[in-house]
C-alpha cells in the first residue's frame, strides 16, 4: 500500500491541453473517485498514473518514489478496465496469474495466489473456463481477481462497472466496497457516476476541463459545492438553479425572484441588487414546513414508488421537487413547497462560486 | 388446404431450392478437379476415346510415368523449398511491419500503406524483367533464392493489408492490460497479440502460399531446369514431339495439389473467428 501524489501534473496532446496542473495528495489506504463529465480528463490522469500515458510536465509520486519515468510494470500497480481487458486465450486461472507468472514467482505459489483471490470473489468454480464462456458479472469480477491477485500498491478502476446493467452494476459497487475494506489497498477509481462516486468512495475529487473543481468527503461536496459546476453535478436529481437578485430587510439576507417572491437565505450577505443564483436541492423542498414558499403549476409528475418527482413552473423557471410517494399531486395542479434558508445555496452568477459561508 | 400444411409445404420447397443450388455450386467448384482426377487414372487411347468414356479400370501408369520418368520430383522439391521459404519469410517479415502500421503513428505511415497496394496492383511482368536483370547482375538468376525473393516481394504487400486490419481491431486495452500485469511490450506481443491474430495469420500465410506454390511466370523466367518449380515442369508436358501428354499433365497436378489441401485442412481449425470474443465487452 503507498499514497499517491500529484504535484502539478500536466497532459498535452500536440498543441491541446487536456490536464492543466493537478495538485493531489491521495493517502496511504484511501478510496478516492476521480468523477467529472466526458472529456474532463479522469480517465487520462488515471492512466498517467498507471504509466500508460507520459505526463508532459509535473510528478507523479506512488509511495515516496517518483514514476514519472518508470514503466508501468515499475509503478506496481493493478488496473480493472472499463471493458476488462481479460485475455481470450487464457482460462479465469491463467489470467489471474500472468502476472506472477511474468514475475516469474513458482508454479505453486501462483496457485495459492489465485485460488485464495478466487474464494474472496467466488470465483473458484469458474477457473478453467475461458472469458467467452463467463456473464457480464463473471468477466468484471475476474478483472478484479486479476489485480486483487499481485497486491499491488495501488488499484486503478478505470469505469468499471460502465458495462453492467443496474441491477449488476448496484451489487458490484458493493462488492467492490466490500474488497477495499478487505485488503484496504489505496485505489483510485474514475467514474462519470457521480451516485458510484459517492457511494464508494471516502474522498472525491470532480473534475472538470482538465482541472479540479472541489475536491473533499462525499458529503462535504453535497453540502457545501464550492461553485455551480459541482452543484449541478453532484446530487440526483440535478439541484435546482434560479437567478436573483440580493437584499435584505431587518431580519437579515434575502435573495428576490423574478417574480418578487423573496427568499430569505442563511450564512451570506447580500449587497442590495447583486446579481447571485439560487440553488436548491429537489429533496430540500418540502410540502410542509417553515421557510420560503415557491409556488406554480405543476407541469410533470413522475411516481417512482416512495418518492415522487414533481416538476412545477415557478415564474417561468421548471423547477423539481422530490416528495413523500404517497403525497398526491396532479399535472396541472398547483404546488407549493418550501425551503429553509440554510438549504439554499447562494452563488455569484458571474464567478459561479458559492457566496454561503462554510 | 390447413395453414399448417402450406407452411410445411414452402418450407419443403425451400429446401430443396437450397439443396439445387448448393449442388449446383458444388459443381461448378468440384468439377474441373473431378475431371482431372479421371483424365490422370486413364491411358492414353482412354483420353482421346469419343465420346468420352464414364466407366473403366483405373490405370497408374500416368502417376508411375511422372514419378519415375521425369524431373517431377525435382521440381516439385524446388516448389516445397521456395514456398516454404518465402511464406516464412513473408510472414517474419510481413507481420512485424503490419503490426507497427497497426499500432504506431509516423509520418508517412499512409503513403507507405498505399506504395505498397500500388506494387501489388502493377503486374507482374512489370517488375519481373527489372527483377529478372538485378538478379543476372547480383550473380543470382537460375537459383531457388531468386524466386523466393520475387515471391516475398510480391506477397508482402498482401500479407500487410490483411494483418494490419487484424492487429488493429484487436483491442489495445490486451496490451495495456499486459504492460500493467508485468510484460514488455515485445512480451506482450509474444504472448498476447500473437496468439489472438492466428486466425489473420493463418489466413495470410495461406494466401502467400497460393501465391508461390501456383506462380508460373516468375519461375518460368527466373529458373533453369535445375531449379524450376512444378508449374514450370507441368507446362513442359504440353507441346512437344509427341503432343502434348494430359496424363502427365493431370497426374502431376493431381500430385501438386495435394500438399495445398493437406495444409488447408490442418489449418482451417485455426481460421475460427472469434476467439477474441468475451474479452472486452
Amino acid at each position: 500500500m503507498a499514497s499517491v501524489q500529484m504535484t502539478d501534473v500536466r497532459k498535452s496532446f500536440g498543441a491541446v491541453d487536456v490536464i492543466h496542473g493537478i495538485d493531489l495528495m491521495i493517502e496511504d489506504g484511501a478510496f478516492v473517485a476521480l468523477v467529472g463529465p466526458s472529456g474532463c480528463g479522469k480517465s487520462t490522469l488515471l492512466r498517467m498514473i498507471a504509466g500508460l500515458e507520459e505526463t508532459s510536465g509535473g510528478e507523479i509520486a506512488i509511495g515516496n518514489r517518483v514514476v514519472n519515468d518508470l514503466t508501468p510494470r515499475e509503478r506496481n500497480i493493478a488496473m480493472v478496465f472499463q471493458n476488462y481487458a481479460l485475455y481470450p486465450h487464457m482460462t479465469v486461472a491463467e489470467n489471474m496469474g500472468f502476472n506472477l507468472k511474468l514475475a516469474k514467482k513458482p508454479q505453486a505459489e501462483i496457485d495459492a495466489r489465485v485460488s485464495e483471490a478466487a474464494r474472496m470473489l467466488g470465483l473458484t468454480p469458474l477457473l478453467d473456463r475461458r472469458p467467452s464462456q463467463l456473464s457480464g458479472g463473471q468477466r468484471q469480477r475476474v478483472a478484479m481477481g486479476r489485480a486483487v491477485v499481485r497486491k499491488p500498491q495501488v488499484f486503478l478502476f478505470d469505469e468499471p462497472l460502465s458495462n453492467l446493467d443496474a441491477k449488476l452494476r448496484v451489487q458490484m459497487r458493493s462488492e467492490i466496497k466490500g474488497l477495499h475494506q478487505k485488503v484496504r489497498t489505496t485505489s483510485i477509481y474514475v467514474t462519470h457516476d457521480q451516485i458510484e462516486a459517492m457511494t464508494l468512495a471516502d474522498h472525491i475529487v470532480v473534475m472538470h476541463g482538465g482541472r479540479i473543481e472541489q475536491q473533499g468527503h462525499p458529503m462535504e461536496l453535497y453540502r457545501r459545492p464550492a461553485n455551480l459546476f459541482v452543484a449541478g453535478f453532484i446530487g440526483t436529481p440535478a439541484m435546482n438553479f434560479v437567478d436573483a437578485v440580493g437584499g435584505s430587510d431587518d431580519r437579515g439576507p434575502l435573495a428576490k425572484l423574478p417574480g418578487g417572491e423573496a427568499i430569505r437565505v442563511d450564512g451570506v450577505r447580500l449587497d442590495e441588487g447583486r446579481p447571485v443564483t439560487l440553488g436548491f436541492r429537489p429533496e430540500h423542498l418540502a410540502t410542509h414546513g417553515a421557510g420560503a414558499r415557491l409556488k406554480g403549476p405543476a407541469r410533470f409528475v413522475e411516481p417512482t414508488g416512495a418518492l415522487t418527482h414533481v416538476t412545477f413552473d415557478v415564474g417561468g423557471h421548471n423547477i423539481v421537487a422530490v416528495i413523500d410517494g404517497e403525497h398526491q399531486v396532479a399535472t396541472g395542479q398547483a404546488f407549493e413547497v418550501s425551503v429553509a434558508p440554510e438549504l439554499v445555496h447562494v452563488f455569484d452568477r458571474q464567478s459561479g462560486m458559492r457566496l454561503n459561508a462554510a | 388446404m390447413s395453414g399448417f400444411a402450406r407452411g410445411k409445404r414452402r418450407k419443403f420447397t425451400s429446401y430443396v431450392l437450397t439443396y439445387a443450388g448448393l449442388v449446383s455450386l458444388f459443381l461448378v467448384f468440384v468439377f474441373p478437379l473431378l475431371w482431372i482426377v479421371g483424365i490422370s487414372l486413364k491411358t492414353r487411347e482412354q483420353i482421346f476415346t469419343n465420346p468420352p468414356v464414364f466407366f473403366w479400370i483405373p490405370t497408374f501408369e500416368n502417376y508411375v510415368h511422372v514419378l519415375t520418368q521425369s524431373d517431377f520430383l525435382a521440381s516439385f522439391g524446388n516448389s516445397l523449398v521456395v514456398t516454404t521459404a518465402s511464406v516464412t519469410l513473408s510472414l517474419l517479415i510481413g507481420i512485424p511491419a503490419s503490426y507497427t502500421f497497426a499500432r504506431f503513428h509516423f509520418p508517412g505511415r499512409g503513403v507507405a500503406m498505399i506504395t505498397l497496394l500500388i506494387m501489388r496492383m502493377l503486374p507482374p511482368v512489370a517488375i519481373l524483367l527489372p527483377l529478372f536483370v538485378l538478379f543476372k547482375a547480383v550473380g543470382l538468376s537460375n537459383t531457388r533464392i531468386s524466386v523466393i525473393i520475387a515471391y516475398t516481394t510480391f506477397s508482402l504487400p498482401l500479407i500487410v493489408w490483411v494483418m494490419k486490419d487484424y492487429f488493429a481491431n484487436l483491442p489495445k486495452e490486451l496490451e495495456e492490460a499486459a504492460y500493467i500485469d508485468g510484460a514488455s511490450r515485445m512480451l506482450a506481443f509474444r504472448r498476447i497479440v500473437l496468439p489472438l491474430a492466428r486466425p489473420g495469420i493463418v489466413t495470410a500465410a495461406i494466401l502467400s502460399l497460393l501465391l508461390a506454390w501456383n506462380d508460373f511466370i516468375f519461375a518460368a523466367i527466373l529458373t533453369n531446369n535445375a531449379t524450376r518449380t512444378s508449374p514450370v515442369l507441368l507446362a513442359s508436358y504440353a507441346g512437344g514431339e509427341t503432343g502434348t501428354n494430359w496424363g502427365a499433365i493431370t497426374a502431376s497436378g493431381v500430385l501438386v495439389v495435394i500438399p495445398v489441401i493437406i495444409f488447408s485442412l490442418i489449418v482451417q481449425k485455426h481460421l475460427v473467428q472469434g476467439l477474441s470474443s468475451g474479452t472486452v465487452k
